[in-house]
């Protein structure tokens, strides 16, 4: 046994959405995984501390810690940091010793590096400012399908025609797998088609390396079979993944601290022991880590709540006389909509999109029925909108713009213009006599600036989105948030709070910057009139109350996810509407 | 891909388009191991090519070919993995990708449409139009592909001299006569020939006579019910236009093409059978996704007119020196677009053409061809063809003419969204109908 190896070290990586660690005493002793958190270097700290004291080793056994990864800097328990690259390469190296070419996907980076015969990083790429090609991309997917991550790897390779998807932007490419879903496609086949545009943007990403065997896939992602089926196809060469592919940069750290302990570097231990001391005591107090010692978080994490929601809300009186009742219904990307209106009562449901979309259209039209108390047989007509009202069978098929202008124009008379805050973009709708449309203005083909992004920081900070505004209100000075890639502001916010910036002042900085850059949009129009917001992002009151800087007074409707829906059933058997 | 389609041509000369102009399509035939072979880029003379009877191929139409067989993803990514930035021309990175992938398999790409791109011997390129232009086959040449460039750079006057006075005239002819000069004895270099000025003159007189011809078409387009769309005019009019110029097969396709139109207008057969709405197309189309205009055509629109690819009415030029022609053409061209303001051609004026003429040309065109609105595809990685529609669309509006700005890329269809396209397109066509209701009660 070479001198210092079998003493006890510590690699950890601090990923941008996952801390590894993993304990070494000549072989791998243990290691743990959570997600990082906030305070990333406590979490990390309480994580290493718990995970020696299952294997029964205390503080004081460790001789030696290396810190990796996105969040390597500033952990005090640690002896030294060392790049995430120098220590995927050992990592891989120590599994596979003629490895030449390692793929790490990660949840917010991807990176390839190239090894020299005998290990040496000679190359290495990462993406760019585009969450394209990241683990993310496969954890949006599968959250919006309601699949956990090793299901959609599973079902991926049953497809018999792997469809395509173009959409570069992670959170267009979801809206792109809904009109997928929405025209029939097999999910097999959808599956299939969203592993391979990941594995066409990873290999534009390793190509300038140029790839030789043997290729090494790490990171979670490598527990994909789907990914690792995809990317041997586009490489044109086998894949091999290590048992444990998630730990690979932190064995390599952990395999490092020994290296350092072999060359004879002792570092003092002082600072090392009281805080994993600390650390530990803390932990002590807690009992959540599995029976196989690792804290499962990838399949927690991606699988969507339950949602459904009903009520109904009054429409102001009108000179028009009240036909029979009437069905609208917004199938969206994210949330199916149903709207029922009775003369100047209007019942709703909301139901999440999944799985068959007729059905779920049906589900959410039957809520709101049942809200009312009013047969199917009732209704009049019936209307549908949103990205799969092709496939609704429910009669006629609207436009959203028109359906959002005149549910819009039916709740405020005198509103100029329609705001339409969605998880993929932004609408600006100027409204005409009688909710005409005048004109509108879309958000283009990335999703920055979209409301997605609140979504993405609520998940982060552990909020809904109805709390973010409370939060944010309480701000006396908003951080400055650049309101970038929707999928890269979980980053951005993570380094902002580790800078010290408050949660208040981060939402605050956030909603201000976004308000901004929606507002932007809306005042080109210039008519009269209030401003109606509407869509998932008139719940968020921090967003809201930043939107009243406009130069027209803001108003939001009682259910404002609901309005195109209303559209849709106050056109639902009007034959000049479109 | 399910959704992305190829154009359903409605006119019968476009549909037999790569029978008439085989010197185009079957250009495979032409070419010989280690003989020239030019690699060109749109805003060369074509004419000038003739008369040295130089085969050539054109990158920017191969790629909006494999945009057509879905294969210009493909390539572009292997551009971008090369480390050429998406933010660059679709053209560009389709080009440069295929030739890497074609260096690194010694061989033609087997995805490659129609097999492939012959190998040049020359690079010919122009920065008209836009900036990447003039870096492109500079990096081909220094990264894949050692063999001689030659670059051209028409200049056109900004908008506050005048083109009329004798002395802005005289600089920009001489630097006009100068550049083709250069590119002569470039040629000559290459080719190891003369330049044959006999020929030269007969493909400038056939060009004048098909830009006669288009411009007469171009009119035709005004009737209702539209004899002629967008779809048909880019599957049928680009080539000819831009890659065969002063070719005799490319006139005499012309002629056969403004005859079906004539004879259309004549027996009032429009593209579709229920017109209802008219609007100007604005930037260049997906070429990926031609299809896209019969599927607007199937809500009940047609596209009468483009600004792209605009060439206006012939100009008459003095063939009698054939070189000293080819630069009396340019001037007047280049006087042409700055007399009507750089809203009809972005791609060919600097940024300072906008302050100046306003959208005369525009306005007339609604007139003209009763234009119900406009449709502008604000494209991705073409700058040069994109800016300005805010602008246009704001002059519009004070007219009660509204527009749609849709936002995709030429030829890299991972911009392209059908859903919230098509989504958009439907409410547009909401507002459109609002405004003509208010037309009418106006």
């Amino acid at each position: 046994m070479r001198p210092g190896s079998d003493r006890c070290v510590a690699g950890v990586d601090v990923g941008s959405t996952l801390t590894k660690v993993v304990v070494r005493n000549g072989d791998v002793l243990a290691s743990a995984t959570d997600r990082t958190q906030v305070d990333y270097a406590g979490a990390a700290a309480r994580l290493l501390a718990g995970t020696l004291g299952r294997t029964g080793l205390v503080p004081a056994d460790l001789a030696y810690v290396v810190a990796t990864g996105y969040g390597r800097r500033r952990l005090p328990f640690a002896d030294r940091e060392i790049t995430e690259i120098t220590c995927h390469a050992r990592g891989v190296r120590e599994i596979f010793p003629e490895a030449r070419t390692v793929i790490d996907i990660g949840g917010q980076d991807a990176k390839g590096i190239k090894l020299a015969p005998g290990g040496k990083v000679v190359n290495f790429a990462m993406n760019d400012k585009c969450a394209a090609g990241t683990g993310r991309f496969l954890e949006v997917m599968a959250a919006s399908l309601g699949l956990t991550l090793d299901e959609l790897g599973a079902r991926s390779l049953g497809a018999a025609a792997p469809a395509s998807i173009s959409s570069v932007c992670t959170v267009f490419a979801e809206q792109e797998l809904t009109q997928r879903l929405a025209e029939g496609v097999p999910l097999e086949d959808v599956l299939a088609g969203l592993h391979a545009a990941l594995a066409s943007r990873i290999h534009r990403m390793v190509r300038g390396l140029h790839v030789e065997q043997q290729v090494i896939l790490t990171g979670g992602c490598a527990l994909n079979l789907g990914l690792v089926r995809a990317l041997e196809e586009r490489l044109g060469t086998s894949v091999l993944t290590p048992p444990d592919p998630l730990f690979t940069g932190a064995l390599g750290a952990a395999l490092l601290a020994a290296e350092a302990l072999e060359r004879g570097e002792t570092p003092p231990n002082g600072p090392r022991l009281a805080e994993l001391s600390a650390a530990a005591a803390e932990e002590a107090s807690r009992d959540t880590i599995e029976g196989d010692g690792r804290r499962r978080v990838f399949s927690v994490r991606s699988k969507p709540k339950p949602y459904r929601a009903a009520g109904e809300f009054n429409l102001p009186a009108s000179d028009t006389a009240a036909g029979l009742p009437r069905g609208g219904v917004d199938a969206g990307a994210l949330f199916t909509k149903a709207v029922v209106v009775d003369g100047e009562r209007a019942a709703f449901a909301i139901l999440r999109s999944e799985g068959d979309y007729r059905r779920v259209a049906e589900d959410a039209l039957a809520g709101a029925l049942d809200v009312l108390g009013t047969p199917r047989e009732a209704l009049a007509a019936v209307a549908g909108t949103g990205l799969g009202a092709a496939k609704l069978a429910l009669g006629r098929e609207l436009s959203e713009i028109t359906c959002l202008a005149t549910g819009i124009a039916r709740l405020f008379p005198d509103a100029a213009q329609v705001i339409d805050i969605g998880g993929h973009g932004t609408r600006v709708i100027r409204l005409g006599p009688g909710g005409a449309v005048k004109d509108f203005a879309v958000t283009g083909q990335c999703a920055a600036g979209s409301a997605r992004i609140l979504e993405v920081i609520a998940h982060l900070l552990g909020l809904d989105l109805a709390e973010l505004g409370e939060v944010s209100l309480r701000s006396t000075s908003p951080a400055e948030f650049v309101v970038g890639c929707a999928v890269f502001a979980e980053t951005e916010a993570i380094s902002s709070l580790t800078r010290g910036t408050s949660r208040e002042d981060l939402l605050a900085g956030l909603h201000q910057s976004l308000a901004a850059r929606i507002l932007a949009m809306a005042r080109a129009g210039g008519a009269p009139g209030p401003w109606a917001v509407t869509g998932g992002g008139a719940k968020d009151a921090g967003l809201v109350a930043r939107l009243r800087a406009a130069p027209q007074a803001i108003v939001v409707p009682p259910e404002p996810m609901v309005v195109a829906a209303l559209g849709a059933a106050l056109l639902a058997g009007d034959t000049r509407a479109r | 891909m399910s959704e992305l389609r190829r154009a359903q041509k409605s006119l019968e000369t476009v549909r037999r388009a790569k029978e008439m102009l085989g010197t185009f399509y079957r250009r495979q035939e032409r070419r010989r191991e280690g003989a020239p072979l030019a690699w060109c880029m749109a805003g060369v003379s074509s004419e000038l090519l003739y008369a040295f009877d130089l085969p050539w191929e054109w990158p920017e139409n191969f790629g909006t070919l494999c945009a057509a067989k879905q294969v210009a993803t493909r390539f572009c990514e292997q551009a971008e993995a090369d480390g050429f930035s998406q933010d660059l021309c679709s053209y560009l990175r389709n080009n440069v990708g295929y030739v890497s992938r074609a260096v690194e398999l010694g061989a033609t790409p087997p995805e490659a449409p129609g097999g492939g791109m012959g190998t040049p011997t020359m690079l010919l390129g122009s920065g008209s139009i836009c900036d990447p232009r003039i870096k492109w086959f500079q990096a081909l040449s220094s990264t894949y592909l050692p063999i001689p460039v030659f670059h051209i750079d028409p200049m056109s006057p900004p908008h506050d001299v005048d083109p009329r006075d004798p002395r802005i005239a005289a600089h920009y002819t001489e630097l006009l006569r100068e550049t083709v000069q250069d590119q002569v004895a470039f040629l000559e270099r290459q080719t190891g020939r003369r330049l044959d000025l006999g020929r030269l003159r007969a493909a400038l007189a056939n060009a004048q006579e098909m830009i006669a011809l288009l411009w007469e078409i171009q009119e035709l387009r005004r009737a209702v019910p539209c004899p002629m769309g967008s779809e048909d005019f880019f599957t049928g009019a680009v080539v000819p236009l831009l890659f065969m110029l002063g070719e005799p097969e490319a006139t005499e396709y012309f002629r056969c093409l403004r005859d079906e139109v004539r004879d259309r207008v004549a027996r009032g057969v429009g593209v579709i059978p229920d017109e209802r709405y008219r609007f100007l197309w604005m930037g260049l189309p997906p070429w990926y996704n031609l299809g896209f205009f019969n599927a607007v055509g199937e809500l009940g629109a047609v596209f009468p007119i483009e600004t792209v690819y605009y060439v206006g009415a012939p100009v008459e030029i003095d063939l009698s020196d054939p070189l000293e022609a080819l630069v009396e053409r340019s001037w007047k061209r280049a006087t042409w677009i700055h007399d009507w303001g750089a809203e009809v051609i972005p791609e060919n004026c600097s940024p300072s053409g906008f302050s100046a003429p306003g959208t005369r040309l525009i306005r007339q065109w609604v007139k003209d061809y009763r234009l119900d609105g406009a449709v502008m595809h604000r494209t991705r990685s073409c700058r040069a063809v994109s800016w300005g529609q805010v602008h246009i669309k704001n002059q519009l509006a004070e007219e009660g003419v509204p527009s749609l700005i849709f936002e995709s890329d030429m030829a890299d269809p991972r911009s392209w969204s059908q859903s919230v396209i098509m989504g958009q397109v439907r409410g547009f066509l909401g507002a459109v109908e609002a405004s003509k209701r208010e037309a009418a009660r106006a």
